[in-house]
């Protein structure tokens, strides 16, 4: 815990590109609400790869998404009925169905569908905001904690240690 | 877009790929292995082991050595055994989550062959005593022939009539304190008394005036009101307590037979009826059919999810199938060329039996024969076998309409050479065919939750061997010394009803022969029987029906008492009715 922490403020302050870190987060929510064993999966870890994102925020990303999924499973699982049933889409999801690569992706499972649909729907906002709240964290907060008694407290502990040994 | 883009990823990316591909290649045999065991063994609800299985890519297949299914119900015994099974899958539908198996071969296959270990598991247990508990209430039972006790009947039996006398005498006694109380409460002698004075006063009002004679008038027909209206209360309670009392005699004499009917009772409960003499293949062969049937309903059940979907909701244009918890549920949309999830074409078996080598087609395997629009048929059947002539056994599974399955199952056994095959397991009367053969014939029609079957099977040049402690009496050896004299019978079961609810009837010229030659003696044993029980019942019941007879004879007073109130009230109101007024004149009352 106390590693991940460590990593994920290192990443904060690192001179990393919002924009990549951002993504990474993006991308990671995605890998860790849907069930890893998806086809889409293997879009978005090579996406994580040929792209330049910064793959610390992708790892730490998806154990995080990944620990909030189980408690998000129920509301995957109804919005994924929810979607699955609709009548106005019932010839789309038949036509998926007849198709070998969409059977292959487990479409018409109700979690995957639900958390698949959940990821794409918030994933340019959450990009968006993230990209913003690291230019705000940079801008007005980074300074005041760097110089907090927390901060100091913190630079004489374990975390402290971790975080150089991180460096 | 050079900012953007890293080209090594895709060299780390392809590394990956070829790191799990060749994981998955190192370990698919070993996962293979445990799914086929985990999945048999939940179907089965005993141990299935692989010693090995093998998955090839090209072609995509699997085989399969050694695979061994354990008996739930004896875990030291395999139902099922076979040497090697190997198919190829269908690739393409594979990748459409669909398991479409072409041809299956099974070669050396076994039934019933014995375990080095055993394959229960916890689960098992209790799948084991549902089966006995519920062929325990099904066995017939075949009657004890040890020659009782009559002293120890009476010691294990509950007696009705004691019981039935007993609380009819408690009855009695609680009525008669019951009118007593009623006596009580009617008018009586204080009364009589009363009415005696008011008739005096009344004579006394004759030798007076007009206006004295007037008042007397008024007197006396106030006084015979009262009077008769006493009579009216304690006529109607003589009344009442007449209807109690001629229901408590009817009740006392039946009281008085009921041990005639314990007699019955128990005579046919220790004695062979001629009924159960007439049907004695039924209590001999019935426990174990029962067994049997039970076994066979209990694997139909088990093997009933790879017939039919036991979950299927349909919802308009599409199905939900399969609610697992924290999985999702699956959503099923119309299919082009629909197929179903699961489904082996054609089984080709080698099966190696006692009897000889058999070799079988199974056809169209699948739970979702409402896709395929095809029943799961099946078919052995072998010739000049090492102990028999020829077997055939084939059947339909019908399930193509979920809702009203049909199963047809046909078995046809000729010159099947028996070898100490246990007849009857009976503990009294244990049977066991040394040797012989048989010619079966088995037709099983199951239709909605309702079986239908009939079992012939004709027995011929058959040794039978009957195995009595010698503890269990004149019948047992007699029935014993009749069987050994019998080399050709024939059975005949019909089973009828629901699967969980059925009834099953043996007919055998076995009955006819057993109950000539145990018949007489028999009889003769129930007449003596009979006697023994009618005088230990009789002295028992002696003292509590004379304290019945008692009871009811002290009910008697309390009419006594009513009648002669009634007659001392009667004589009063006639005392009035004589009443003159002077002159001669008979007063009105």
């Amino acid at each position: 815990m106390l590693e991940m922490i460590a990593k994920l403020l290192k990443i904060l302050n690192s001179e990393a590109d919002p924009n990549q870190i951002g993504l990474a987060f993006g991308f990671s929510m995605i890998a860790g609400f849907t069930p890893i064993l998806s086809l889409h999966n293997i879009l978005i870890l090579l996406l994580a790869l040929i792209l330049r994102i910064n793959l610390s925020a992708f790892i730490l990303g998806f154990l995080f998404f990944s620990g909030l999924a189980y408690l998000l499973d129920p509301f995957f699982n109804s919005l994924g009925i929810l979607v699955l049933t609709a009548g106005l889409f019932e010839g789309l999801w038949t036509l998926f169905y007849n198709s070998t690569l969409w059977r292959l992706e487990n479409f018409n499972n109700s979690i995957v569908m639900g958390s698949l649909l959940f990821s794409i729907i918030i994933f340019v906002p959450f990009v968006i905001i993230v990209n913003k709240l690291i230019i705000k964290y940079r801008e007005n907060i980074l300074e005041w904690v760097r110089k907090s008694r927390i901060m100091q407290a913190l630079k004489a502990s374990k975390l402290y240690n971790l975080y150089m040994a991180a460096q | 877009m050079k900012k953007w883009l890293r080209w090594q990823g895709l060299v780390v990316f392809f590394c990956i790929a070829v790191f799990l591909s060749i994981l998955w290649f190192v370990l698919v045999d070993f996962f293979a292995e445990r799914m086929i065991e985990k999945f048999g063994t939940d179907i089965v609800g005993a141990k299935v082991e692989l010693d090995n299985a093998d998955v090839t890519l090209f072609p995509l297949g699997l085989e399969l050595k050694r695979l061994q299914v354990t008996n739930p119900d004896e875990p030291m015994t395999n139902i099922f055994e076979a040497e090697k099974i190997n198919f190829s899958i269908d690739g393409f539908n594979l990748l459409r989550r669909k398991i479409i198996i072409d041809k299956m071969s099974v070669a050396e296959a076994k039934i019933g062959t014995s375990r080095k270990t055993s394959g229960a598991i916890s689960r098992k247990k209790r799948t084991e005593s549902t089966i006995q508990d519920k062929a325990k209430g099904k066995k017939p039972a075949l009657p004890s022939f040890k020659t009782p006790d009559v002293n120890m009947i009476l010691q294990k039996e509950r007696l009705q009539s004691i019981e039935l006398i007993n609380s009819l005498t408690t009855e009695m006694d609680a009525e008669k304190r019951k009118w007593q109380l009623t006596v009580k409460d009617l008018p009586g002698k204080e009364k009589i008394a009363e009415y005696q004075k008011r008739i005096e006063a009344l004579k006394k009002a004759d030798k007076g005036g007009l206006s004295s004679i007037l008042e007397g008038v008024g007197n006396g027909g106030a006084l015979k009101k009262d009077i008769e209206h006493d009579i009216k209360q304690i006529y109607s309670a003589r009344k009442e307590f007449k209807q109690e009392l001629a229901s408590l005699k009817k009740r006392m004499d039946e009281a008085i037979k009921a041990p005639g009917r314990d007699i019955r009772r128990l005579k046919n409960k220790y004695t062979l009826s001629p009924q159960g003499l007439g049907n004695i293949s039924h209590y001999l062969v019935g426990p174990k059919m029962v067994k049997k049937v039970e076994q066979a309903i209990s694997w139909y059940y088990r093997l009933k999810p790879v017939l039919e979907r036991t979950v299927r909701d349909k919802e308009d244009g599409h199905k939900v199938v399969k609610p697992v918890r924290g999985k999702g549920v699956n959503a099923v949309y119309k299919e082009r060329a629909p197929l179903p999830d699961f489904l082996i074409r054609l089984i080709d078996v080698s099966l190696n039996l006692k009897a000889g080598d058999l070799s079988g087609k199974i056809k169209n395997v699948t739970p979702d024969q409402d896709i395929l629009g095809l029943p799961t048929t099946f078919v052995f059947s072998g010739d000049k076998l090492r102990n028999a002539k020829s077997i055939r056994i084939n059947g339909n599974l019908n399930h193509i309409d979920p809702l009203s399955p049909a199963d047809t199952i046909k078995a046809r056994l000729k010159g099947y050479r028996l070898s100490n095959i246990n007849l009857s397991d009976q503990e009294t009367l244990p049977v066991t065919i040394k040797d012989g053969f048989a010619d079966l014939k088995l037709n099983t029609v199951l239709k909605g939750g309702d079986i239908f079957a009939d079992i012939t099977a004709s027995l011929k040049s058959c040794r039978l061997i009957t195995k009595t402690s010698g503890s269990e009496g004149f019948v047992a050896e007699e029935i014993a010394s009749a069987l050994s004299e019998i080399s050709d019978f024939n059975l005949k079961a019909d089973i009828t009803g629901r699967l969980d609810d059925y009834k099953i009837h043996i007919k055998s010229n076995l009955d006819n022969v057993l109950k000539n030659a145990v018949g007489k003696t028999v009889k003769k044993y129930t007449v003596n029987l009979e006697k023994q029980l009618s005088s230990a019942i009789n002295e028992k019941v002696k003292g509590p029906t004379g304290d019945l007879q008692e009871s009811y004879i002290n009910l008697m007073p309390v009419g006594d008492e009513l009648s002669g109130r009634l007659t001392l009230f009667k004589g009063l109101l006639g005392g009035i009715g004589t009443t003159k007024v002077p002159g001669g004149i008979k007063l009105p009352f």
